[in-house]
C-alpha cells in the first residue's frame, strides 16, 4: 500500500484536478442559457 | 496581396545585395550597407543615426551595429513605423537592427488567462509525484476517479433534457447521475485515504478511530 505523504499528495492533487474540472464546466455552462 | 508586396521587396533586396557578406560594385558588402538602408527607412522626425565609417573587416562593423542606440527616442519610434517593419528582411539580416522586443503583446494576455491550467498542471504533478517517488502507482486511481466523476452527471442531465423538458429539474435519472457522481467524488478521497499503511497496520491506536478504519477493519 501507499505511504502517508503519498496519500496526502494524491488527495491534494485530486482535489485540485476536480475543482479545475468543476470550474471549467461552470464557466462554459453560461453559454447554454437562453 | 500583402504577401506579394513583401516578396517583391525581398526580391528587390536580393537584387541589391546578392549575398550578405559579398562585396558589391561599390566595394561595400551588404552588412556594411545595412546602416545606410536603415537610415533611409527611418521616419523623418526621428534624428539621424550616427554614421559609422566603413572599416575593412565585417566583424568590426557587426559590433558597431549591435550596439544599442544612445537616443531612446529613436528606439521608441521605430516599432511604430510600419514601413520599416514590413520591409525588414529578417532572413537576410538575422542580427540586424536596433534592440527592440519583437515578441507580440498577446504573450501577457496568455499569461493572465492560463491560471486554471496551471492549477490543473499542479494537481497532475502532485498525483504523479506521489506515485513515482515511492514506485507505487496506486494513487493514479485518484485521477481516474476524478476524471470519470462528472461523466454520469453529464449523461443523466442530457437524458433529462431530451426526455422531459418541463419537469423542474428533478428526475429519477438525474438523481441517479448525481448519486453516482457523489459516490465517485467521495471514492476519490477515500481510495487514497484507505490504502495508506497506517490504516491497515493497527499498531497506532490513536489512528484506529478514523472512519476509514471503521469501514475497513485492519
Amino acid at each position: 500500500m501507499i505511504n502517508v505523504p503519498a496519500a496526502a499528495m494524491s488527495i491534494a492533487g485530486g482535489l485540485l484536478i476536480y475543482s479545475t474540472i468543476i470550474s471549467f464546466s461552470l464557466s462554459f455552462r453560461e453559454d447554454e442559457e437562453f | 496581396m500583402q504577401y506579394k508586396q513583401q516578396k517583391a521587396r525581398k526580391e528587390s533586396v536580393n537584387v541589391q545585395c546578392p549575398t550578405f557578406n559579398s562585396v558589391g560594385d561599390d566595394g561595400m558588402s551588404a552588412r556594411a550597407k545595412a546602416p545606410q538602408m536603415l537610415g533611409d527607412l527611418r521616419p523623418r522626425d526621428a534624428p539621424a543615426p550616427p554614421t559609422h565609417a566603413p572599416t575593412t573587416t565585417a566583424i568590426a562593423i557587426t559590433t558597431e551595429i549591435d550596439q544599442p542606440t544612445d537616443n531612446p527616442q529613436t528606439v521608441h519610434s521605430l516599432p511604430t513605423n510600419s514601413t520599416w517593419q514590413a520591409s525588414k528582411p529578417s532572413s537576410l539580416f538575422p542580427s540586424y537592427g536596433p534592440h527592440v522586443p519583437l515578441l507580440p503583446t498577446y504573450h501577457l494576455d496568455a499569461h493572465e488567462t492560463n491560471k486554471p491550467s496551471k492549477v490543473l498542471a499542479i494537481g497532475f504533478l502532485l498525483v504523479i509525484l506521489s506515485s513515482a517517488l515511492w514506485h507505487n502507482y496506486l494513487p493514479l486511481l485518484v485521477v481516474a476517479t476524478y476524471v470519470i466523476a462528472p461523466v454520469p452527471n453529464w449523461i443523466c442531465s442530457r437524458a433529462q433534457s431530451s426526455d422531459d423538458f418541463m419537469d423542474g429539474g428533478s428526475n429519477a435519472v438525474v438523481e441517479l447521475g448525481r448519486f453516482i457522481t457523489g459516490f465517485l467524488v467521495v471514492m476519490g478521497v477515500g481510495v487514497s485515504f484507505s490504502t495508506t499503511c497506517w490504516v491497515h497496520s493497527g499498531t497506532n491506536t490513536s489512528l484506529q478511530l478514523s472512519p476509514s478504519s471503521l469501514l475497513i477493519p485492519a
